[in-house]
């Protein structure tokens, strides 16, 4: 029976040999380490595939590949705080606000601020097709996410510090006193926090009969998935008040950001933590030129019938 | 289109992005599971071994351990890790080496535990021979890891089935970077929050067969050496 060990052994080697060789990560094609752009982005940026779409033309216009981390505004904005990301792309304006002020932005040659704002969509208030909090025919968003809390009707929340969680935040009547910490919501049994991403907030809001306040691609995306609509049940029944316009800015990281130890909390030296500046410029550079605006703003058209985001003139 | 068919469009397509997917997947499931196993063997066999003040408590500690919560792992080593952290200057952030070693850090106390568990007794049985032979401890060792492999293909099975299925700590660390660090746990997460449920569980039908195939080469090697035995 040695035959059988012997063809056993042959073919463990022959699997890990093969897996060794296939992941030798020391083979580069090229012989230059290949220029790297990283962004952290948000969720709803890169989900709705907008990303995917505009790298090829990125990679081959200017010889950079980029790398994605995607995560809610919050943890975006964080890891660039934590030196881990070189430009950010997020839709929270007083995240950025504060993320600026505290000395993390750069400002690029040619603009005028830190924050480069450059496109905007509308979030959208969704909810089940029926209606029962009447939450369409309200005068204006505000006053439909009131009836929806008056009526004590379920309300699926983001729960995650992301720019779409903070800007549903705004909307509700200040005397529910609703914040970021879900202690605030602890006795609203009609306000389900789920902390979870947008695509998931959708399915359990579609499952519960619960609204819920999206950004449109996102919704749009599973509204018109290739296996079917995945959300049957819901509906946009409110949009394009002013107050929920969703705007998405890039802002690059200031290498000379007053960054602190992960662990200790003190303050770095200068220079300890290395941020490709060129690299940034590029990617905001590109995502302002004539060819990465008309591609935003054609996004969509072909699959949705509507184009997703505006390019901010 | 079912998951089915969709798993097998996916696998006979050849499509460059799901073969990266793999290729991450099966680089940093090897990897992580066979250092794992090396340095978790040492430390189970240690203890096993070795009669010290303490030992039940060490005992305790490695088995408490086994149950180490992915998210915290990777946490953890992303601080450690990151621009602004001790060993930022090594560059690893969202690296499949960063992945391999968080993954190392959840895996070797398992391996650890099990190993001191499943060969305690063996190891007890051959204390007696083991001293009376004299042996260097080279050879000590070997014999028992010798009278122990079935035990250890056993644990190597788990360590490597722990590796390729994880996805809360290498979600962080990897960051999911497309052609980089996705790997088919996080793809498959990613796939839940875009919608696309059949992908995802198309993905999870082809990781499955992977597993299948390393318990099937490991199930012979068990069986080839029982009937060598013989």
């Amino acid at each position: 029976m040695k035959k059988f060990t012997a063809f056993a052994l042959v073919l463990l080697l022959v699997l890990s040999l093969v897996t060794f060789v296939a992941c030798d990560p020391e083979t580069p094609d090229t012989p230059d380490a290949p220029k790297v752009v990283r962004i952290s982005t948000t969720t709803s940026v890169n989900d709705s595939g907008l990303m995917a779409y505009l790298q090829p033309y990125f990679e081959a216009q200017t010889g950079y590949k980029w790398e994605i981390s995607s995560a809610g505004t919050g943890a975006a904005i964080n890891s660039a705080k934590y030196g881990n990301a070189d430009v950010i792309l997020v839709h929270s304006k007083s995240q950025e606000e504060a993320f600026v002020s505290a000395g993390f932005g750069r400002k690029v040659e040619g603009y005028d601020a830190e924050r480069v704002s450059f496109m905007y969509n509308y979030f959208v208030l969704v909810g089940p097709t029926a209606d029962p909090a009447g939450a369409s025919d309200a005068e204006g968003v505000k006053a439909a996410f009131s009836a929806i809390a008056t009526g004590e009707h379920t309300f699926i929340s983001r729960g995650d510090k992301s720019g779409t969680h903070t800007a549903e935040l705004k909307l509700w009547d200040a005397s529910l006193g609703l914040t970021n910490d879900p202690a605030t919501s602890a006795t609203y049994t009609w306000y389900v926090s789920a902390g979870q991403g947008m695509g998931a907030c959708l399915t359990m809001a579609n499952e519960q009969g619960g609204y819920c306040l999206t950004d449109k691609a996102t919704f749009l995306s599973y509204k018109n998935h290739a296996d079917g609509d995945k959300l049957p049940g819901l509906s946009i029944l409110f949009e394009q008040d002013d107050a929920m316009k969703n705007t998405y800015s890039m802002i690059a990281v200031n290498p000379d950001a007053p960054f602190v130890d992960s662990v200790t909390g003190e303050a770095l030296p200068a220079g300890t933590v290395t941020i490709d500046t060129t690299a940034a410029d590029v990617f905001i550079n590109w995502m302002n030129s004539e060819t990465a605006r008309t591609l935003i703003a054609q996004y969509g058209i072909e699959q949705y019938g509507a184009s997703l985001f505006t390019v901010i003139e | 289109m079912n998951a089915f068919e969709k798993a097998w469009v996916l696998v006979t397509s050849q499509d460059p992005m799901l073969q990266n997917i793999v290729k991450t997947t099966l680089e940093m499931a090897f990897s992580s599971s066979a250092i794992a196993l090396l340095l978790g063997v040492l430390i189970g066999l240690v203890v096993a071994y070795n009669d010290f003040p303490g030992k039940k408590i060490v005992v305790v500690i490695m088995r408490t351990l086994m149950g180490l919560p992915p998210v915290v792992v990777g946490i953890v080593v992303y601080i450690l890790f990151s621009g602004t952290g001790p060993f930022g200057h090594l560059k690893l952030i969202y690296s499949v080496d960063l992945m391999i070693i968080a993954q190392v850090v959840l895996i070797t106390p398992i391996v650890a535990g099990m190993t001191e568990t499943s060969l305690s007794p063996l190891v007890d049985r051959m204390r007696p021979t083991l001293k009376g032979l004299n042996l260097s401890l080279p050879k000590k060792t070997a014999l028992v890891l010798f009278e122990g492999k079935y035990q250890l293909i056993a644990v190597y099975l788990f360590a490597f089935a722990r590796a390729i299925s994880e996805v809360g700590a290498i979600q962080i660390v990897g960051g999911n970077i497309l052609n980089k660090t996705r790997t088919m746990t996080t793809a498959i997460a990613l796939n839940y929050n875009t919608g696309d449920f059949s992908l995802a569980v198309a993905l999870g039908i082809i990781l499955l067969a992977i597993a299948l195939g390393v318990n099937l080469v490991a199930g012979l090697l068990q069986i080839g050496l029982k009937k060598r035995n013989d």
